[in-house]
């Protein structure tokens, strides 16, 4: 019987002591798929995580899980076909071990998009009803499912599979190690999201952090389903409860017979771990500094210590406590020493469906590139002027606010270009004629991740362009005009995210602006502007955190 | 200093050179009509009627409207042969259809226009035409001239030389004037190619230059009265030329060259070379006293005539002078003489050759013409 559970369990994931830490029974075989895919269906963005939280899926359950590699199968963005091929490979292996007497165990697990009735592999999707038979036809002992996907709770209400009593913490005593398990990242009408700032989904980086050790609330050594969904459902409804999208109820849905917990991982076998102290508290984040990664992040309570099995090597912890934040070098095996943080400042928020929203961005733009030659600027050479060397130069600033919670920019912008200067020699002082345009409007701004931190954009605007012109005869006497007309640019390029500070973005790129605004006396307009290579500065600021 | 001078002489001639064998040397001075010296044109001359200073693309950039019926505008370049035979004349116009506007060019600045060019009607628009003149010629006198009542504004005049003229029909100069460079006596209208005393012009070859009279017969190449001697200056890009003048008629300061000029029969000049009409040769003209030159601008700028007593203040009243402080009465009475540093009479500028690139000369006051103590 498949038993929903949406219940709120606020436990503290706390590993002290010396419990057992045992590996699966020798007797018994273990397999896992593990299927990430980036690629949406049709309407749907392509996610920025989903295939690198299967690698780290795959690798804890190398290191810490008790599968040995060639047990543990990664399939990145695969068709459907590829993950009936695959199930199909497992259940031989799993049919070829029942003959030789062994039991077998499996794990799926399942990253990338979905809705209510189906997985989308690009542009297939995989039936959520044939995924259930195919993976409940193979003759494992014990089935553990992990879906981390939009309306993967949906998982259990596919035809066939029957709603039960709610699930409790006392009835851990009715399980057995037989049956199957389903863990899912939200309920079958919510989002998953994913966080950029661990370049990860909540769910997946939760679920891992609990079962690298955060999650075992006994203190045996290992983390069990019970343990690691437990934490994962808290720690990712505390982190989503506050983004744009809302919070994300994990589910866990089992159907178990006889005793004994189901062990997820068994983190007491680790080769090297980190401990937070007991009289640390607040939110922790442990940084793989070799890698640039996230390896977990926890609210750590004050009293007791907690160790995270981590691999051996350099890492940083930084804990926010309300608006102060400490930084901390730790190289595991070790423990953090709170006399050697420094304290910081940090903030960050995301959404899934693969990109980062955040509600305000402003940014500022340097550039130079070519005046536009028009018949305005031929008339200036037909009476002798000559362009200065110097290229045109701009420089911008705009502010907008993402209104539709895709990267969508609407906003404000102002901008000045100064053109470069023309001058005719004359047996006194030079005449000099130079120009400017301001321009102030309207601004469209457009975000599309590519890959990690870099992204293209596009950039359309228009509004008021004032041009200020300059003139300045043999005498050294200077005449000013100034004129009025409308004003346009477009333009594009790429951005890079700064990789710790993630409000803050590089730009680079190529804008084309139009501002027929500048006339002269005999009836020529120019239409100032050109092409310009800018740079620019963007910082992204979250509206809900 | 006479050392100097020389560099100077040969810099200015590599330049020159420089120019006729690539090309893109200026040939106008204030092209874009910002020189202004009061109300009028530095170096534009209005030739007819009159002309008026208007703002073209913007109100600080001037151009010349030219007004009324008939009115022309005119600037004498000193350029010559040696500097190059191929010129691009351009210009930017505001020709309205009821005005017809023509450039004129008058080679040698003697007033005999050789090529006319209809300036076509345009608005704001940018015209050059190429001009090819047969060699050898003395200067070029631009003349822009309007005729009708629409409106026309010309800015950025300008005429460099180019390399562009093969296949264009050249400007014969014809017969060229007195004080002009020949190479053969059929260049000159007087038919005489000759080594002139009054200078010689780049344009010459040898030296030579087209004269009326041949200088070395005097008075036998001249009719009954008259003499070979220095003429009137017909254009500051010609020498001073050689001509037929009745005998004894220049006064005291006039240039010469002979004697017989002079009203006073006293030419100071050296053998083959230009003097002054002047008082005295010599002392003894003076009873004893010093018979030297009434003003000396400097080595390279050509002396006064000869007086007694020159700035002794002891000239008596009606005694020869050439300035003030010859005289007693500190007044020495006659016409102001004004001279190019040729040497050659002047009223303004452009009377004289240019020293140096396309500005004129100076001209400079210096004495008195024909003068006598008051």
């Amino acid at each position: 019987m498949l038993r929903p559970t949406h219940a709120l369990l606020g436990l503290c994931a706390v590993f002290a002591g010396t419990a057992r830490a045992e590996a699966p029974p020798s007797g018994v075989a273990t397999y896992a798929l593990v299927v990430g895919s980036n690629l949406g269906g049709p309407g749907q963005q392509e996610l920025r995580y989903a295939e690198d939280d299967a690698r780290r899926v795959g690798a804890l359950l190398t290191e810490l899980g008790g599968y040995t590699a060639d047990r543990v199968d990664v399939v990145l963005h695969p068709t459907p076909q590829i993950v009936r091929d695959r199930l199909a490979n497992l259940a031989v292996r799993v049919q070829a071990d029942i003959a030789a007497g062994k039991q077998a165990r499996i794990f799926f697990y399942y990253s990338g998009h979905a809705r209510a009735e189906a997985l989308d592999l690009g542009a297939e999707g995989l039936a959520l009803t044939e995924l259930r038979q195919r993976l409940f036809a193979v003759p494992a002992t014990l089935t553990v499912v992990v879906l981390d996907a939009c309306q993967s709770g949906a998982f259990s209400r596919i035809k066939g599979a029957q709603p039960a009593a709610d699930f409790s913490f006392n009835s851990r005593r009715q399980l057995d190690s037989t049956g199957v398990a389903v863990l899912a990242s939200s309920t079958g009408s919510e989002l998953s999201q994913e966080s950029e700032q661990l370049r990860s989904s909540y769910f997946t980086h939760h679920l891992l952090v609990g079962m690298r050790g955060a999650g075992d609330a006994n203190g045996d050594g290992q983390v069990s389903v019970d343990e690691a969904y437990r934490y994962a459902y808290h720690q990712t409804l505390l982190a989503t409860a506050a983004t744009a999208v809302g919070g994300q109820h994990v589910t866990l849905e089992v159907d178990l017979k006889g005793h004994g917990e189901v062990p997820l991982s068994y983190p007491r076998a680790a080769t090297a771990s980190i401990e937070l102290p007991s009289a640390l508290e607040g939110q922790a984040l442990v940084q793989d500094k070799r890698a640039k990664a996230v390896v977990a992040e926890t609210y750590k309570a004050k009293g007791a210590a907690v160790r995270i099995a981590v691999a051996p090597g350099d890492y940083e912890v930084t804990v926010r406590q309300g608006t102060k934040l400490l930084r901390c070098q730790v190289v595991a095996p070790g423990t953090v020493v709170l006399d050697r943080c420094t304290t910081e400042a940090i903030s960050v928020d995301s959404k899934k469906g693969g990109r980062f929203i955040p509600t305000w961005r402003f940014e500022l733009v340097a550039g130079s590139g070519q005046e536009r030659q028009t018949e305005f600027t031929r008339t200036l050479r037909d009476f002798g002027y000559q362009e200065d060397a110097s290229s045109a130069s701009e420089v911008s600033i705009s502010a907008g606010r993402d209104l539709f919670g895709h990267g969508e920019y609407v906003g404000g912008f102002l901008s000045f270009v100064q053109a470069p200067g023309w001058r005719r020699e004359t047996e006194l002082e030079p005449l000099r004629f130079s120009w400017n345009t301001t321009t102030i409007g309207a601004m469209g701004h457009l975000e599309h991740p590519l890959w990690r931190q870099l992204f293209v954009y596009l950039d359309v605007a228009a509004g008021l362009g004032i041009g200020r012109t300059r003139f300045i005869d043999q005498d050294g006497k200077t005449l000013t005009n100034t004129y009025f007309g409308p004003s346009a640019f477009a333009g594009g390029g790429l951005g890079f995210h700064h990789v710790i500070v993630n409000e803050l973005a590089l730009t680079m790129g190529m804008r084309v602006g139009w501002a027929p605004v500048i006339e002269n006396d005999i009836g020529t307009t120019h239409d100032s502007g050109g092409t310009f290579l800018g740079i620019g500065l963007s910082y992204a600021r979250g509206g809900s955190r | 200093m006479k050392k100097l001078g020389l560099v100077v002489v040969v810099v200015a001639g590599l330049s020159q050179l420089g120019a006729s064998e690539c090309g893109g040397g200026p040939v106008l001075r204030d092209p874009g009509f910002d020189l202004w010296c009061g109300d009028e044109l530095c170096s534009w001359k209005v030739v007819r009627g009159d002309v008026r200073r208007v703002g073209t693309w913007h109100a600080g950039d001037s151009g010349i409207e030219l007004l009324g019926g008939d009115s022309a505008i005119s600037q004498t370049s000193p350029v010559n042969s040696r500097n190059g035979n191929c010129i691009r004349f351009s210009l930017v116009t505001n020709v309205e259809e009821t005005a017809e506007v023509f450039l004129d060019i008058d080679l040698e600045a003697d007033g005999t226009v050789e090529r006319t060019e209809r300036i076509p009607t345009s608005h704001w628009k940018p015209i050059s035409f190429l001009l090819f003149v047969d060699p050898p010629y003395d200067g070029i006198r631009f003349e822009l001239a309007k005729r009708g009542a629409g409106t026309a504004v010309l800015a950025q005049i300008g005429a460099e030389f180019s390399l562009d003229c093969q296949g264009i029909e050249q400007i014969d100069p014809g017969p060229r004037p007195d004080g002009a460079g020949c190479i053969a006596h059929t260049d000159c209208a007087s038919a005489l190619c000759k080594s002139s005393p009054t200078g010689v012009t780049e344009a010459g070859f040898g030296g030579l230059a087209c004269v009326g009279c041949d200088p070395s017969l005097g008075a036998a190449a001249c009719g009954v009265g008259e003499t070979c001697g220095v003429g009137d200056p017909l254009s500051a890009v010609l020498t001073v030329p050689m001509t037929c003048i009745p005998t004894g008629s220049r006064a005291l300061a006039e240039q010469c060259i002979s004697d017989a000029e002079c009203a006073s029969g006293k030419c100071n000049n050296a053998t083959d070379a230009m003097g002054r009409c002047s008082a005295c040769e010599a002392s003894s003209d003076c009873g004893g006293a010093a018979c030297a030159a009434a003003w000396n601008p400097g080595f390279l700028r050509t002396q006064g005539p000869n007086v007694c007593r020159p700035g002794e203040h002891a000239g008596t009243p009606g005694t020869a002078c050439g300035v003030d402080a010859d005289c007693a009465s500190n007044h020495c009475g006659g016409a102001t003489y004004r001279q190019c540093d040729d040497g050659r009479s002047c009223e303004t500028p452009a009377n004289c050759p240019a020293d140096d690139g396309l500005a004129p000369g100076a001209c400079t006051t210096v004495g008195i013409q024909g003068g006598s103590c008051d």
